[in-house]
């Protein structure tokens, strides 16, 4: 729609001269799809963790689980690492045996606090 | 257990905010990027404001007294250049990066870094341009249209003024695509189009109206540089151009942009007189359709700035037609606002009453508007100071009133301190009268001939042209009320509750958020249930 709608215009004032317009049409019709594809993608970014007797299982995907990871319960240890440079963000990683993954990278600082609380919680009672 | 984390915002690393200066350098976050916008759309506006006064100074009395007439025409077009895209319109950006994710349940905006970008690129712009006034020739003076053959008559300016208006408008529409993006993608769960608050609605035309044009104005202006600096001539007759395309290219950008400036005024307007009517805005429905024929109607009527341009008859009849078709949204508009008032139970703080006086003026600029629609009374009308009285009306009673609006009824939510009503009072009563004795004159003068851009005038305008420079002046100086109310906001005073307003809890989401809001905003979607049918 919106394509049509800003080619339409470009197209008639090149016709009549001023073919100036199409470039600056074009390049705007890029940004905005570009724009619009990337939040639509990152904002379906999903991560699942599923805690069970035995496992600690994480899925991340774009609305369906695309890669997987598992960890015994038991062994698997949780850090939360702190950036090294000062207001960059910190980063939560699950590990064991030389495995490691990063989860919640996409929260802020303060929720990714809480999750790792929570997920304290949890690893350590049974 | 199954705890499942969901990217809202992934690129969006963020943490509490950092300290000092470098916090307003790197911030992706919503609010401190609408402070930001709204606190420079405030310089921007002194600035546009002192240069107003060095016009109105000039015109206080016949004759030449402080400046010559190149430095008062470099004085018009950046006064409307500046009070155009460095006031009025981030002032509605920086609105819209406040209140649309706290309206529609988001956390932040969907493009948070993009955000900081079309932010910052604003000082350098308007460092530009501002440094046009030291260069040899001086700033373009030509006018805020930038018509040809004048504007490439003038110095050295013309590169940098062109450059910078290419960045302005970058921003916009980088702040536009922001914006649609937002609305579309993350609004809460059962936040569905039809509930949207009509700030919402009338900023989302806006951004569109800003997309389908903004490039036609970057090509337009394009085409000058060439015309100057590469031998083009496509405004040049003596190389088979014509300088009339120019004015068809500007004014199929500037009429919609005119409704750029206004549309999200309509917005806010629409949020605070059911708030203090205490009851929910007439007709929903018919303002989102009114919202977007207006919006549809504006890319068809351009040419009603161009009746003396020598157009055939049929075009100045459509023109004249399609123009007064405009007059039947907005006019539903007007009814919609007056019928939520009536039998409301109503409260005159100082939001409602620059709103009421926003309905008023602004219509009374309407209808003025009316009056030019009319090609052949337009012939007399044009380029005279009627048209100046015209759009000062939709402009300062509207577009500059709906923002002053905005600020108060929001400014308790964003500070957490109740502003000083008294004082609010006092800047509303100095604005609504100054402004007319400033405006009200102007429609007589023009209506007797004289011409708009004009440093000096006959002096049987003498009377009109002090009245309106006096009144220039208290205006001018009533607006430091405004600064010192918001600074003492923001400094401190009586805690503001939640709900700010009586019963505002019933008029939007922003209204559950504490006062002032955390510095993320709805980390957890808002209860469905708070989510409004009625507005
Ligand atoms: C503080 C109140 C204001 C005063 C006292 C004021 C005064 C003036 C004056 C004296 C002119 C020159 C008219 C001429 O000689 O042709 C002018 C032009 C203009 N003003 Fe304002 N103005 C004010 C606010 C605004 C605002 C808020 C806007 C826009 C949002 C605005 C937009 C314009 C435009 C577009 C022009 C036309 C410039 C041109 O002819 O190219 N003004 N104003
Ligand atoms: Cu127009």
């Amino acid at each position: 729609m919106m394509a049509l709608v800003m080619g339409s215009i470009a197209i008639v004032f090149a016709q009549i001269g001023a073919w100036l317009v199409l470039p600056f049409s074009g390049a705007e019709w890029l940004l905005f799809v570009y724009c619009l594809r990337s939040s639509v993608k990152s904002s379906s970014v999903c991560e699942v963790i599923t805690i069970t007797d035995s496992l600690v299982r994480v899925e991340k995907g774009r609305n369906k689980p695309e890669q997987s990871w598992r960890f015994q319960r038991a062994w698997v240890a949780l850090d939360l690492i702190r950036s090294a440079r000062r207001g960059h963000p910190s980063s939560l990683q699950l590990r064991l045996h030389g495995k490691c993954v990063e989860i919640g990278g996409f929260l802020v600082e303060d929720e990714r606090k809480t999750l790792a609380r929570e997920l304290r919680n949890w690893l350590d009672t049974r | 257990m199954t705890a499942a984390t969901h990217d809202a915002h992934h690129e969006h690393h963020d943490h509490g905010p950092a300290k000092g200066f470098m916090r307003w350098v790197t911030t992706t976050n919503h609010k401190d990027i609408g402070t930001l916008y709204l606190v420079t759309a405030l310089i921007m506006f002194f600035v546009g404001g002192a240069m107003a006064l060095i016009i109105r100074l000039e015109l206080f009395e016949p004759g030449m007294q402080w400046v010559d007439p190149l430095f008062f025409n470099q004085m018009t077009t950046l006064h409307a250049l500046i009070m155009v895209f460095g006031a009025v319109m981030p002032a509605f950006v920086g609105l819209a990066n406040w209140m649309i994710p706290m309206m529609i349940g988001a956390p932040d905006m969907a493009l948070p870094r993009m955000n900081n970008w079309s932010f910052w690129i604003l000082p350098f712009a308007f460092a530009l341009l501002a440094s046009t006034l030291f260069m040899e020739g001086g700033a373009p003076a030509a006018g805020w249209t930038l018509y040809p053959p004048l504007v490439l008559q003038g110095g050295n300016h013309l590169p940098f003024a062109i450059f910078s208006v290419h960045l302005l408008g970058m921003s916009s529409i980088m702040g536009a695509i922001n914006i649609i993006v937002t609305v579309f993608n993350m609004r809460a769960p059962g936040m569905t189009l039809m509930k949207l608050p009509m700030f919402v609605w009338t900023w989302v035309i806006t951004a569109f109206l800003l997309i389908a044009v903004m490039p036609v104005f970057a090509g337009a202006v394009t085409m000058l540089l060439t015309d100057k600096y590469f031998g083009t001539s496509f405004f040049n007759a003596a190389g088979g151009g014509d300088p009339v395309l120019y004015q068809h290219l500007f004014w199929f950008f500037g009429h919609p942009e005119v409704y750029i400036m206004i549309l999200p005024s309509f917005g806010v307007i629409s949020q605070i007189i059911p708030t203090f009517a205490r009851k929910p805005l007439f007709g929903y429905s018919s303002m989102v359709y009114a919202t977007a024929s207006i919006g549809l109607l504006s890319f068809i009527v351009w040419a009603h700035h161009q009746y003396t341009v020598g157009m055939p008859l049929a075009g100045e009849l459509y023109f004249t037609y399609a123009t007064m078709l405009i007059a039947v949204p907005t006019g539903v508009k007007v009814f919609n606002w007056i019928s939520t008032m009536w039998k409301g139970a109503m409260t005159f703080e100082t939001p409602m009453l620059f709103a009421i006086a926003f309905v008023v003026l602004f219509t009374m600029g309407g209808f003025t508007g009316l009056m030019m629609s009319i090609s052949p009374a337009d012939l007399q009308y044009h380029d005279t100071y009627f048209i100046v009285a015209h759009f000062h009306y939709v402009l300062v009673p509207g577009a500059v009133f709906a923002l002053f609006a905005g600020t108060y009824y929001w400014l308790p939510k964003w500070t957490g301190h109740k502003y000083d009503e008294r004082l609010g009072q006092l800047h509303f009563w100095l604005s609504t009268i100054s402004v007319n004795v400033l405006f009200f004159p102007q429609h007589f003068v023009g209506l007797a001939g004289m011409p708009r851009r004009i440093p000096d005038y006959a002096v049987q305008f003498a009377e009109f042209n002090a009245m309106s420079s006096a009144g220039a002046f208290v205006f001018g100086f009533s607006q430091l009320i405004f600064v010192y109310v918001v600074i003492k906001a923001i400094k401190g005073g009586e805690k503001a509750s939640s709900e700010v307003w009586e019963g505002a809890e019933n008029h939007g989401l922003e209204w559950h958020l504490p006062s002032p809001p955390p510095y993320h905003t709805w980390t957890e979607a808002p209860a469905p249930e708070l989510i409004l049918d009625k507005h």
